[in-house]
């Protein structure tokens, strides 16, 4: 802890996030618009960039292609998060896409060049990949995955295993796990 | 394999799935949307001080300033034991108090018809202040008027279920104000160079709407109640 604050009051962080913020906000915007209105879509992408500050020492140990596509899967569940808090995300809580995802067609032209496990990933039911973003990605615990999911714990747990069960099975299929 | 190196494996594939699905703009999508002046107004003072490191060095200040916030929560607490209208305005907004802003959302009644907005604007404004610039679209609006020397008023009015405004109150006196009959609260700057908000929501219109302006208080009240539907 003592060493994330001494990091945080180096000023040349706070040059590297306004940089971070420039080259994304964009990007952020575009994304968040696929799921909200712009209203709704602008309050997902400044709630996003308020949880990339609290983490930005964190993502300092990874390349900037990593921290934009974190700031990607950020700016992702903070919409859900909003569509739930309006109540526009019922019935959609297992097999049926996203409003702003990807159709199967589109969703393997852009895994195209990717490995199965993209494909795997952008095929599977929502809630799966929400749960394992929250839980590998924005490293969520189980408890805030629930809360931010209005799930319980053990249905959590219960997607977070059977996510991570295929995509295990696909990389050893793949061969990329013996 | 360990499980640790899966999971971290996993999390790769999760941010390169990411990167395919957002990375490169839909057809028809717009490729770089900017940033409205309103979020670069709300996010100016994360960019000021991303880390809250200035806030750290002014510790104490911000400590005053929370006792001020809390003293005039508590005010509002007696409010709502005898006014009706009141608890209505606390049944219909969310304020979350964050160390460094404040965020007010409006909740509308689930079972309500989100008509549009309509056309909204003050009819009352100081002298010298011009419009400068309008941003509408059904559900959201957003008038900036300015002087020739350089002090702008952000006039900015939603209906949109779940809409949110973001006000600062490091340096903020919090109080509630009534505005035309509808329950208002007042945001005034106290340290010079920060602007003074003020927010009130219209319950029979559904209607949220936030001024922010270096004004002193009687003014922003006088723009506010002059607000009405062209």
């Amino acid at each position: 802890m003592l060493i994330c604050l001494a990091l945080l009051d180096d000023p040349s962080l706070e040059e590297e996030f306004r940089r971070f913020y420039q080259q994304t906000v964009s990007l952020a915007l575009r994304t968040a618009r696929r799921y909200l209105d712009r209203s709704l879509a602008e309050d997902a992408v400044q709630e996003s960039f308020v949880a990339a500050a609290r983490h930005f020492s964190m993502l300092m140990d990874r390349t900037e292609e990593q921290r934009r596509c974190y700031l990607l899967v950020t700016v992702r569940n903070r919409s859900i998060d909003l569509l739930r808090r309006e109540g526009r995300y019922t019935g959609l809580e297992e097999d049926e896409p996203l409003p702003g995802g990807l159709s199967g067609e589109q969703a393997v032209q852009a895994a195209a060049g990717y490995d199965e496990l993209v494909r795997v990933i952008l095929s599977m039911p929502p809630t799966y990949r929400e749960v394992l973003e929250r839980r590998l990605v924005l490293e969520q615990s189980p408890e805030e995955t629930a809360a931010a999911m209005r799930l319980t714990q053990a249905a959590v747990n219960a997607r977070f295993s059977r996510g991570r069960k295929l995509l295990r099975e696909t990389l050893l299929k793949e061969g990329i796990i013996p | 394999m360990t499980e640790q190196e899966l999971d971290l494996r996993l999390r790769s594939a999760l941010l390169q799935t990411a990167r395919a699905e957002y990375a490169r703009p839909l057809p028809g999508e717009e490729a770089s949307p900017a940033a409205s002046p309103a979020l670069r107004r709300r996010l100016r003072p994360l960019l000021a001080d991303p880390f809250g490191r200035r806030r750290r060095l002014h510790l104490r200040a911000a400590r005053s300033a929370a006792a001020v916030f809390l003293a005039a929560v508590l005010t509002a607490g007696a409010v709502l034991a005898v006014s009706p209208e009141a608890r209505a305005w606390v049944r219909s907004i969310f304020v979350e108090v964050l160390a460094e802003y404040s965020t007010i959302r409006f909740v509308r009644d689930p079972g309500g018809q989100t008509g549009e907005l309509g056309t909204w604007a003050p009819a009352w404004l100081p002298e010298g202040y011009a419009l400068l610039d309008a941003q509408t679209d059904p559900y959201h609006s957003l008038l900036t008027y300015g002087t020739a020397q350089g002090s702008q008023i952000y006039f900015e009015c939603t209906n949109s279920p779940g809409a949110a405004f973001h006000v600062d109150n490091e340096h903020h006196e919090a109080m509630d104000v009534p505005i035309n009959g509808c329950s208002g609260y007042l945001l005034q700057a106290v340290v010079p160079g920060h602007h003074s908000s003020l927010i009130w929501y219209d319950q029979a219109s559904g209607t949220a709407f936030s001024l922010l302006a270096e004004l002193p208080p009687e003014d922003l009240i006088r723009i506010a109640e002059s607000v009405a539907p062209r």
